[in-house]
C-alpha cells in the first residue's frame, strides 16, 4: 500500500523510469498469452505508443507483412527501403491486389524477395490461373497461398498502368501442380477458387508438399483429388466449400467421396471437409452417411488416418449410435472425430446418450460432437 | 490430531496456513508436496515462494480458496477456452491496479496455475483490445515522446503490417 501512495505522487515522466511492471517488462510466455487473445490490429496500436513499445513491438508486426503490387515495385527500384530494414524479421508477405501485367512482367522472386533470408509464407491475391507462377521460383518459401479478392483489385486498378478496367474474367482459374515446381521447399500450399484438370501423367514435380487446404475448388473428369498425393506424402488435406457452391452436388465430388478404389490417399493422417454457411442465399445441403463416415475408418484405405473433420453437414443423428458400434469394432487407428452437423430432429437429449455410448464402446478414440 | 496445514511462505517472510486442498491449485506446490512426501502429509509443511510478496500471495491463495472445489476441464480444446470470457467472480477479482494484476500474473505464472494465469491475461488484452493507441496511451499512463517527423514515419511504416 505504502508503495503504491509513493508511486502516485510521482509525475508521469518519473514514473517511467522506476521499475514499474508493464508489458514491456514482463516475460515473453505471459507477454505471448496475452497478446494471443488480441487482433494484429490492437498490437500495432501497441507498438505505436512511445519510443520503447515501439522497439519492443516493431519486431512483432512486421513479421507478417502485406503491400500493393505499386509498392513492391517500388522497393525493388530503391536501395534504402522498409524491406531491406526489416529483411531479417520478415516471415510472411501478403501481395493484396491483384495485377495481372505484374504477374507476367516483374519478378519479385529474384529482385526482391531473395533479400529476405527468413522469409518463408507467401500468399499473393492473383485472379489469373497459376500459369504464370511457373516462371517464377524461390528456395525460401515454405508455404504458398494463392487466392483471389476482387474488392481490393476494384480498389487499386486505376492507380496501376497495364491494369485492365472493369471485365472481370469469369472463366476457371486454372491451376497445375507443376506451376510451383520451383518452389523446392514448399511444404503448404493454400488455393481458393481454382479449377484441376491435368492429366495423371503429365504432371510430377519433385516436391515435398504434406498439407494442402483446397477453397472452393473444383476439378473435372477425369481428374482425381488424389493426383495431388502422387509421391504419396500429403498428410493434411482441407476441403472447404461455401454452401452454395455447386461443385458439391457434382459426380466429381461424390465420387471423391465414395468411390473407394480409384483414389490413393494412403499418406493422410489428417482430413477436413467443410462446408461453410452463409443463410442469406440460396444453398445446398449436404447429406453425411454413417457409410461415409465408416469409409474413413476403413484402415485399408486410410492407414493412416488420425484425425476426421466434417463440419457444416446435414446428419441423422439417432441413426448414429449404431455407427458407434461398428466404429468400436474397426482397427482404424483414427483417434478423434470432429462433427460439428444440422441434425434434421434436433432432438438435445439425443447428444448426451450419443456421447454416453461412444464413452463405453470408444474408450480410446475421442468425439467431438457439435449440432448446429 | 488436526490435518496438516501446508505453509506458504512470501518473499517477505510472511506465512499462509492453508489446507492442502487449496495450496495444491498451484501445480508447482502440488508437486513439491508430492515429491516430498511421498505418503501423504503427515504434518505442517512449509514452502518458501521467493518470488511473491506477501499482499500478492495473500490475493492469489484467496483465489485458490474460492475456487478450492472447481473443477477445470482441462483436455478442453485451446480454441475454445480462449473464446470463453473471464468468470464473473474472477473478473471481480481482479479488478485491481495494474501493478497488482501484473503481479497476480506473474505469481500465477510462477506457481503453475493455469486458469488464474489466463483470468489474468484476459483481463490484460480486455484493457487493450479495440482502443486507439491514443486511448491506450491513456489506460497505460504513457506521454508519447515521438516527434512529429517519427510519427509520419511510423504511419508509413505500419502500412507493411498484417492487420488480418
Amino acid at each position: 500500500m505504502k508503495r503504491k501512495q509513493e508511486e502516485e505522487g510521482l509525475s508521469h515522466k518519473f514514473r517511467k523510469t522506476n521499475h514499474e511492471l508493464s508489458l514491456l517488462n514482463i516475460p515473453d510466455d505471459v507477454l505471448n498469452l496475452i497478446l494471443s487473445h488480441l487482433s494484429l490490429t490492437d498490437v500495432i496500436h501497441l507498438s505505436c505508443l512511445d519510443r520503447a513499445y515501439r522497439s519492443c513491438f516493431s519486431s512483432r508486426i512486421f513479421t507478417q507483412v502485406k503491400a500493393p503490387w505499386s509498392k513492391l515495385i517500388e522497393a525493388m527500384d530503391s536501395k534504402e527501403n522498409f524491406i531491406i530494414k526489416h529483411k531479417n524479421i520478415i516471415r510472411q508477405l501478403r501481395i493484396i491486389d491483384s495485377y495481372s501485367y505484374g504477374e507476367w512482367q516483374i519478378d519479385f522472386f529474384t529482385d526482391l524477395l531473395i533479400n529476405i533470408p527468413n522469409l518463408k509464407r507467401l500468399l499473393i491475391n492473383s485472379k489469373n490461373s497459376s500459369n504464370w507462377i511457373k516462371y517464377r521460383g524461390s528456395d525460401n518459401i515454405e508455404q504458398l497461398s494463392l487466392y483471389f479478392e476482387e474488392d481490393s483489385f476494384n480498389l487499386i486498378k486505376f492507380s496501376l498502368p497495364n491494369a485492365k478496367q472493369g471485365n472481370f474474367n469469369s472463366s476457371p482459374r486454372i491451376f497445375r501442380l507443376d506451376h510451383v515446381a520451383n518452389f523446392k521447399m514448399l511444404t503448404k500450399l493454400s488455393l481458393t477458387d481454382y479449377h484441376f484438370n491435368w492429366e495423371v501423367e503429365s504432371v510430377k514435380p519433385v516436391l515435398m508438399i504434406h498439407d494442402i487446404s483446397l477453397h472452393n475448388c473444383s476439378w473435372e473428369y477425369p481428374f482425381k483429388l488424389s493426383q495431388f498425393n502422387y509421391n504419396d506424402n500429403i498428410k493434411k488435406l482441407k476441403l472447404t466449400y461455401s454452401n452454395q457452391n455447386p461443385f458439391l452436388l457434382s459426380e466429381r465430388f461424390n465420387t471423391f467421396l465414395n468411390d473407394d478404389y480409384h483414389e490413393d490417399f494412403k499418406s493422410l493422417e489428417e482430413l477436413a471437409i467443410d462446408i461453410t454457411f452463409d443463410f442469406r442465399k440460396q444453398a445446398w445441403s449436404k447429406f453425411l452417411s454413417n457409410r461415409l463416415i465408416l469409409r474413413f475408418y476403413n484402415r485399408k484405405d486410410f492407414p493412416n488416418l488420425r484425425q476426421l473433420t466434417l463440419h457444416g453437414w446435414y446428419f441423422a443423428l439417432q441413426n448414429f449410435k449404431e455407427t458407434i458400434k461398428n466404429i468400436s469394432c474397426s482397427d482404424s487407428d483414427l483417434y478423434l472425430l470432429d462433427l460439428k452437423v444440422f441434425d434434421s430432429v434436433n432432438d438435445c437429449n439425443l447428444i448426451p446418450e450419443i456421447k454416453q455410448e461412444w464413452k463405453q464402446l470408444c474408450v480410446w478414440k475421442k468425439l467431438k460432437l457439435e449440432v448446429l | 490430531m488436526s490435518t496438516p496445514k501446508v505453509i506458504i511462505i512470501s518473499s517477505d517472510d510472511e506465512k499462509f496456513p492453508v489446507e492442502q486442498k487449496v495450496a495444491e491449485k498451484s501445480i508447482l506446490i502440488k508437486n513439491m508436496i508430492n515429491d516430498l512426501n511421498p505418503d501423504g502429509l503427515e504434518e505442517d509443511f512449509e514452502i518458501p515462494t521467493p518470488n511473491v510478496r506477501s499482499n500478492v500471495l495473500s490475493k492469489v491463495l484467496e483465489w485458490c480458496e474460492h475456487h478450492k472445489n472447481t473443477v477445470f476441464a482441462d483436455d478442453e480444446d485451446e480454441d475454445v477456452k480462449k473464446s470463453l470470457p473471464v468468470e464473473e467472480w474472477d473478473k471481480n477479482f481482479l479488478k485491481v491496479d495494474q501493478e497488482m494484476l501484473y503481479e497476480i500474473i506473474l505469481a500465477a505464472n510462477y506457481l503453475n496455475i493455469k486458469p488464474l494465469l489466463e483470468s489474468g491475461c484476459k483481463m490484460v488484452a480486455e484493457m487493450i483490445k479495440g482502443k486507439s493507441p491514443e486511448e491506450l496511451r491513456r489506460t497505460f499512463n504513457i506521454v508519447s515522446d515521438f516527434s512529429p517527423e517519427e510519427e509520419a514515419a511510423i504511419r508509413r511504416e505500419n502500412e507493411w503490417a498484417e492487420d488480418r
